[in-house]
């Protein structure tokens, strides 16, 4: 197997640039995710952040409180969920920084261009407009795209801000199919299982 | 105004779907439990990653279940603020290699 892999062509499409996506498993506070975004010019770059048996224990509570057996309001989640809460209140405050720039919302800070000149030549990859709608409709899109010409010309590109890739989910990824951004063409039909929102509170064992 | 940067975007998005939606994973588990690995392990096992970054060795995911990796580096030298060292393993994805 090794001496195979070892002979296997490995082109770009396994290295990060802007045509992949970027999950994190246990962001935090979404360090990982701004410097990956900023320095390879992912299409995203995605932060999961949650504790399992926090959220399971949180799950408990809520089901609990429903029947009118709990009165307290929980508050389990604190500590993972203030990190979420974290992430997503730098990475808004590097937006607004990035969008007080002369160049509006392409721009940058200076921190993060200095961050991005000192990667590697990946950073002088295109840049590739990745509205929340249209990577939406790349990851929900049936067998159509494939028509190229196509869909070149339906779909309008914009120059694309430092960080308008990044997003921060505070969920538990172990209760999903699949990770989101990753599922196989094959079960797009199936994509609305493979979503974090996915309702899924397990019952307190008794 | 269309950016100068338009016509290697307009290239990209030529790429057939498989192409434009692959996703790698980066999860720092140096601190998750056996516990959380077994569930983490069968999400990933029906996920369609190319490759995956973790500080856990290969014979624990395939333990959990996560049989579809399989190494091909490391990096040393990640130590903790505490001191801690640690090893990142790369891992990908055998359903998305060539010819296998």
């Amino acid at each position: 197997m090794r001496q195979h892999l070892h002979d296997t062509h490995w082109n770009l499409l396994w290295d990060l640039g802007p045509h992949s996506t970027f999950l994190d498993i246990g962001s935090g506070y979404g360090k990982v995710n701004l410097h990956i975004r900023l320095l390879t010019r992912c299409r995203r770059s995605a932060g999961y952040e949650c504790d399992a048996q926090f959220w399971r224990n949180y799950c408990a509570i809520r089901i609990a409180i429903r029947r009118n057996s709990l009165t307290a309001r929980p508050s389990p989640l604190r500590c993972v969920k203030s990190r979420d809460e974290i992430a997503k209140k730098a990475l808004h405050q590097l937006e607004s920084e990035a969008a007080a720039l002369p160049g509006g919302g392409a721009g940058m800070p200076a921190a993060a261009a200095a961050a991005a000149a000192s990667s590697s030549s990946s950073s002088n990859a295109p840049l590739v407009e990745s509205e929340s709608a249209e990577s939406q409709s790349a990851e929900t899109a049936s067998s159509s795209e494939g028509d190229g010409a196509s869909s070149t010309a339906a779909v309008e590109y914009l120059p694309m801000p430092a960080l308008s890739g990044c997003e921060f989910k505070h969920c538990d990824v172990t209760t999903v199919d699949c990770l989101q951004f990753t599922r196989a063409p094959r079960a797009a039909a199936a994509s609305a299982l493979c979503v974090c929102s996915r309702p899924a509170l397990p019952v307190p064992k008794r | 105004m269309q950016s100068s940067r338009a016509p290697c975007a307009q290239a990209l998005t030529a790429l057939p779907p498989p192409l434009s939606r692959r996703a790698d994973v980066y999860i720092f588990d140096w601190v998750f439990s056996q516990h959380t690995l077994a569930e983490i392990a069968p999400v990933l096992q029906r996920s369609s990653f190319y490759v995956l970054i973790s500080f856990r060795k290969v014979s624990e995911w395939w333990g959990h279940g996560l049989i579809k990796i399989q190494p091909v580096a490391k990096l040393t030298g990640f130590r903790t603020n505490g001191g801690e060292g640690m090893t990142a393993y790369i891992y990908i994805n055998l359903e998305k290699v060539p010819q296998v």
